[in-house]
């Protein structure tokens, strides 16, 4: 639990660092990925003694599903506007993704084979 | 009467219909279709409405959750920091895919849009589709977009990818990891990062790895792009 706690807080402290970089240098990089920058780096200076940020890390990772619902449900202030423009929406979304989804993954499958042969 | 406005309910309708969707998941055997995200926002939005709560109050009560997002967030330098030296032969065609692939997501979409007659405000909404929640909510600002929408058509996106990425990699017969990983990141951000997880955690690596670089990429590149095209009409 101690060792759980731990781990928590030294991810904690890099989410901070993060927010604390973005709002005092005005870096325009979302503070979450400059904060996971630092866990980066925290986590290779470490080397082997980082079993514990590893594993509450993991926990953490684990729920990752659950933390991204409030967020998600935000689609409910839209709801005027989702309708006005359903289709174009609709279209660019359902068929925009699959799309570029398919042509990218083809793309990178194809670069890939070049530097394998 | 009960009063279905009081504080506690926000958190405590999440976290049911977080369950939910992990019963029902499991119950469907771990189908793509029945994830927990895509369920447990649909219960919330059945609970939003059966119990005639605003998005705002539910959202404000669930502060605490949605701060955990930027935690859990922070907490993808682990696959990373685990498969880093994966990453290194291979990050040349890479970045190639990413040049590619970040502006094929944006223009795929914007370009369906505007052929539809979508307004500029819907446009400028859609075209962070393909990067994580908060830098989608930071570039909107920047270009002027509608932040929340932008959030929820990002959200909406990486559902799909995270919903169709196990049957298009079986039709297309794709086995390498590298590939698989890499692209659900790019096109599918947090989201399919999250599918990844449960995939295994060297997908996982590829997925977070690309997703950070795509919203990079994104919020660099976007900016400049719309400016140029306004001064070019």
């Amino acid at each position: 639990m101690i060792r759980f706690v731990l781990g928590f807080s030294v991810i904690l402290i890099c989410q901070f660092g993060g927010e604390w970089i973005h709002e005092a240098l005005s870096v325009h990089l979302p503070a979450p990925i400059i904060g996971m920058m630092l866990l980066f780096l925290v986590l290779h200076i470490s080397k082997k003694r980082n079993f514990f940020i590893l594993s509450s890390g993991k926990v953490l990772l684990n729920y990752l599903p659950l933390f991204f619902i409030p967020a998600g449900a935000g689609i409910a202030l839209y709801w005027d506007l989702l309708q006005q423009e359903f289709w174009p929406i609709f279209f660019a979304i359902v068929l925009g993704t699959p799309i570029s989804f398919v042509l990218t993954l083809l793309l990178f499958q194809w670069l890939r084979s070049l530097s394998k042969s | 009467m009960i009063d279905f406005k009081l504080p506690g309910l926000g958190i405590a309708l999440t976290l049911t219909a977080y369950l939910l969707a992990r019963l029902f998941y499991q119950a469907s055997n771990k189908s793509t279709w029945f994830q927990p995200v895509v369920l447990g926002v649909l219960f919330v939005l059945l609970g939003l409405y059966v119990f005639d709560i605003p998005y705002e109050r539910y959202f404000q009560d669930n502060g605490i959750i949605h701060f955990l997002l930027s935690t859990a967030t922070v907490a993808l330098a682990i696959p990373l920091y685990q498969n880093a030296g994966l990453v290194r032969h291979c990050w040349r065609a890479l970045l190639i895919t990413l040049l590619i692939g970040g502006a094929l997501s944006s223009l795929s979409a914007v370009g369906i849009a505007w052929i539809l007659g979508a307004s500029p405000d819907v446009l400028l909404s859609i075209a962070p589709k393909s990067v994580t929640t908060p830098f989608a909510i930071a570039i909107s600002n920047e270009i002027g977009g509608l932040p929340g929408l932008a959030a929820a058509l990002v959200i909406i996106s990486g559902i799909i990818v995270a919903a169709i990425a196990s049957p298009v990699f079986s039709v297309l017969k794709l086995d390498d990891v590298v590939v698989r990983g890499s692209v659900m990141g790019m096109i599918g951000h947090g989201i399919a990062t999250a599918r990844a997880v449960e995939m295994d955690m060297k997908t996982a690596a590829f997925s977070a790895l690309s997703m950070g670089l795509m919203g990079i990429y994104t919020s660099l590149c976007l900016p400049w792009a719309i400016w140029l095209i306004r001064s070019v009409s």
